[in-house]
């Protein structure tokens, strides 16, 4: 049995391996990366080939695609040496750097490392001993598996009960399933156990792929701190040895990020093509991949926009032709079968109430620790550094068009319908959990920010950029001009956050009366407000805290008054409460914003 | 058809594990609104002494790391004392593990006794039945694919029960009936309003597995 699990793992490393130095042969990412980047990629290409031939072609498995991927794995190691000139795989440049200044670690970090290989143990000891439990890890994924190895193909007769479409979640894409039929087929049997471990190397690889990237770009206790979260983040533990597509889409959707960034810092040809073969497979894994791809367009857009037409556009050729290689076989076979795009059929429809749950399962949930609350204050507190960075801000743009499209399929399909109300959110969630983690580490604590990175932004430069774009992100006039309104605008943000909280915690937990708790969680907002602006917006270091606070607490005050008052106009005449609340707070933040200006903190005095 | 199966919330991966608490509070809330708080803080205090960014990040590092612990223990706990189950009954069956952990997620989620059986009914199934043969299974809608995937490897599983060799009714919530007399089964099924009932043949007396499960064998 080792032997065969063995057999399959090299099945799927050895064209992943050699398709990475085929296509990107000077990467400097040590053994560890390599091999978390071949094992997906590898992954991807064994799949993607079982669908074509399975699907489309109809074909049994068998023997005979072993031989097959024998021989492409010999003409992939033939290009290789023609293509590069180089001696064997170049194994010369196997590095393990990171264990290689290992004496300099301090025990704060070396506390981090085993925490992590504690999590990675423990994942590893369940893998191989605990069986299929779940759901979704049954129904989507291990049974359409062991059917597919059961009768040694896809049954396309509608009369037989096997027939593929009377599958739970037919729609979705098949590799998964695929690459556990690919394993039995090796294996000789379907076994729980084993599919488990296709899964844990896909946890072990985001942990790899995660601390390696953070290592170049932030401090190491910084990378090994976060990479700490993703290892022990609960659900994705879980989903280490009780196989999930989400946790398969997590690590290619971050491996096609990675890719994605490297291709835009350091361009070339083979990189462009991976990052776009990451993303064909991201789509070719569970149909909200798309959003990945999608959210690809406004990131080349935003970090290439200095790039000559020509260029640009040959690079999108190739990430296009990446996205078709990919995951081409499966649209069309989704078009010609009127699988439609989404999950379930079915149209659009809209219902915001679901968003009440979604705070629950983000905050309240232990799946993802508290990173969610992490996210939210680091961004916060680092927004206006942030868009300084193009690199940063182009990252943050492309996990904000992600998060928007699965708030687009929660609120306005019928989708996820059924279990909107339930942990979808959260589970979804963990598909985007790896590169919101990267890109919080990087905002925390990015060498980035201090021009410290090993690797640094290239390429175009701000001139390059659109002029309101260039303002944003390059941290010039317009920015700088209002720099001082942003920060308000969090503060406020940030206030609001705590006042609403407090409230709660006060009425559902102390049992105060609503209008009692109000006034306090109201006031202590105010007070947390006041110092911010004090000492973030205005910077200001006075020591008249008394006169500035009264005055900070009557300024509120009175936009509290303004605020009940234009409420009230609103509502009587007839708008909808929620958009009366957006026009009223701009109206107040205006007020409030002018006022402590020019009163409180003095600028007016200044002019 | 399977995609016409409710699903259950309760049956999704997140929901095997019991949300730490600590008294009427949530944990990952609680720990939150310290992080904020704390935060907060520790900023106020280092703009107020206008101390560096590098030690404003060393001292939210520190708070990010402990706050961050409990949840991490926690969950680590979890999954050692799963493993440490598991590897006690390392050289059980495979069969006998799944049993086990749809009796722990049953008593978790307090579904008193429906999960629990599906894995011996698995085993007592695949022990009777020993030739090829085709298998159609009137469950409780929760534990259908759990049946379905104990069961696929070895049977063929048709959705209908009138062609089926065989039957397995567990703790099921339709109207079934059997005569003795005529040795007949039925299905009596109440849809939108309408009764409908569906005769799925002769069968031999129903062999019993346990409370409300049942084996039925088609008559030629």
């Amino acid at each position: 049995m080792a032997i065969k699990l063995i057999l399959f793992f090299l099945s799927l490393l050895a064209p992943g391996w050699l398709a990475l130095k085929l296509f990107w042969p000077r990467q400097s990412g040590g053994i560890l990366r390599t091999l978390a980047l071949a094992y997906s990629l590898g992954w991807g290409i064994i799949t993607v080939q079982l669908f074509i031939a399975l699907f489309w072609f109809r074909w049994p498995l068998g023997n005979w695609l072993l031989w097959l991927f024998m021989i492409e794995d010999a003409i992939l190691l033939i290009s290789y040496y023609l293509v590069h000139k180089i001696k064997w795989l170049n194994f010369k440049n196997i590095r393990l750097t990171w264990l290689v200044d290992l004496k300099t670690w301090r025990w704060r970090d070396w506390c981090l490392l085993i925490f992590i290989l504690l999590f990675i143990g423990v994942a590893f000891v369940n893998a191989l001993t605990e069986p299929l439990i779940a759901w979704d890890s049954l129904v989507n994924w291990s049974l359409k598996g062991q059917a597919l190895f059961k009768h040694g193909g896809v049954v396309f007769d509608a009369n037989k009960p096997s027939y593929w479409k009377v599958f739970s979640a037919n729609n979705y894409p098949w590799n998964f399933s695929l690459s556990l039929a690919w394993l039995s087929f090796i294996t000789g049997r379907f076994n729980d156990l084993a599919n488990n471990l296709v899964t844990f190397s896909f946890y072990l690889s985001s942990i790899i792929l995660v601390f390696n990237f953070l290592r170049h770009q932030t401090e190491r206790s910084t990378a090994l701190l976060f990479t700490f979260f993703l290892a022990s983040a609960e659900l994705l533990v879980y989903h280490s040895y009780n196989i999930c597509g989400d946790l398969l889409l997590a690590t290619l959707a971050l491996a096609a990020f990675i890719l994605l960034l490297e291709a835009v810092q350091r361009p070339r040809t083979g990189v462009w093509l991976l990052a776009g073969i990451f993303g064909g497979l991201v789509t070719m894994t569970k149909n909200e991949g798309i959003f990945y791809v999608l959210a690809a367009i406004p990131f080349i857009w935003l970090t290439a926009s200095g790039w000559p037409k020509k260029q640009l556009l040959s690079r999108l050729g190739l990430y296009a032709g990446g996205l078709i290689l990919a995951s081409g076989a499966w649209w069309l076979f989704k078009l010609t079968n009127h699988l439609g795009v989404t999950n379930t059929a079915g149209g659009l429809v809209w219902h915001p109430a679901v968003i009440k749950d979604f705070l629950q399962q983000w905050f309240a949930y232990d799946g993802f620790n508290i990173f969610w609350a992490v996210l939210l204050l680091v961004l916060i507190f680092n927004f206006g550094t942030m868009l300084k960075r193009r690199l940063l801000a182009a990252g943050w743009l492309y996990l904000a068009v992600v998060w928007l499209g699965f708030m687009f399929v929660y609120v306005c399909s019928n989708s996820y319908i059924f279990v909107v109300d339930g942990t979808i959110v959260l589970r979804n969630s963990l598909t985007f959990f790896p590169i919101a983690l990267l890109l919080t580490a990087l905002t925390f604590d990015s060498k980035l920010l201090r021009g410290e990175a090993e690797t640094v932004e290239p390429a175009a430069e701000v001139q390059s950029l659109p002029v309101w774009l260039r303002a944003k992100i390059s941290g010039t006039a317009v920015l700088a001009k209002h720099k001082k309104l942003l920060k308000f605008l969090v503060v406020g943000t940030s206030g609001a956050a705590i006042d609403f909280a407090l409230l709660a915690i006060l009425v559902e937990i102390f049992h105060w009366l609503p209008l009692v708790a109000n006034l306090a969680s109201f006031s202590i907002a105010v007070v947390s407000n006041f110092f911010l602006n004090k000492f973030w917006t205005w910077r200001d270091t006075s020591l008249a805290y008394r006169r500035q606070f009264i005055k900070f607490f009557i300024t509120s005050v009175l936009g509290l008054g303004i605020n009940t008052l234009l409420m009230w106009l609103l509502l009587t005449g007839g708008l909808y409460y929620l958009w009366a609340k957006v026009i009223v707070s701009l109206v107040v933040a205006v007020w409030n914003y002018s006022v402590n200006n020019w009163w409180t903190f003095g600028a007016g005095k200044q002019v | 058809m399977l995609n016409a199966l409710v699903q259950t919330e309760k049956l999704y991966t997140i929901n095997f594990f019991k949300a730490l608490t600590w008294g009427d509070w949530n944990s990952v809330s609680l720990l939150s609104v310290i992080l904020v708080a704390a935060w907060l803080v520790i900023y106020l205090f280092h703009l107020g002494y206008r101390q560096g960014r590098q030690s404003f990040l060393s001292a939210a590092w520190w708070l990010l790391f402990l706050l961050w612990l409990p949840l991490a223990l926690s969950s680590w706990l979890t999954h050692y004392n799963l493993a440490a189950q598991a590897v006690g009954q390392a050289a059980a069956p495979v069969a006998d593990k799944w049993q086990s952990r749809l009796c722990q997620v049953d008593e978790n989620q307090n579904f008193g006794g429906l999960i629990c059986h599906i894995g011996s009914t698995v085993k007592a199934v695949k022990e009777r039945i020993k030739d090829p043969a085709s298998l159609c299974q009137i469950v409780n809608g929760n534990a259908y694919p759990f049946f379905l995937y104990g069961l696929y490897g070895v049977f063929d599983m048709p959705v209908g029960c009138q062609t089926a060799d065989y039957v397995l009714v567990y703790l099921s919530a339709e109207d079934l009936s059997y005569f003795p007399g005529s040795q007949q089964l039925t299905i009596t099924k109440v849809f939108n309003g309408a009764t409908s009932t569906i005769n799925c043949g002769r069968f031999e007396p129903p062999q019993v597995l346990g409370d409300g499960i049942f084996l039925l064998k088609r008559l030629f």
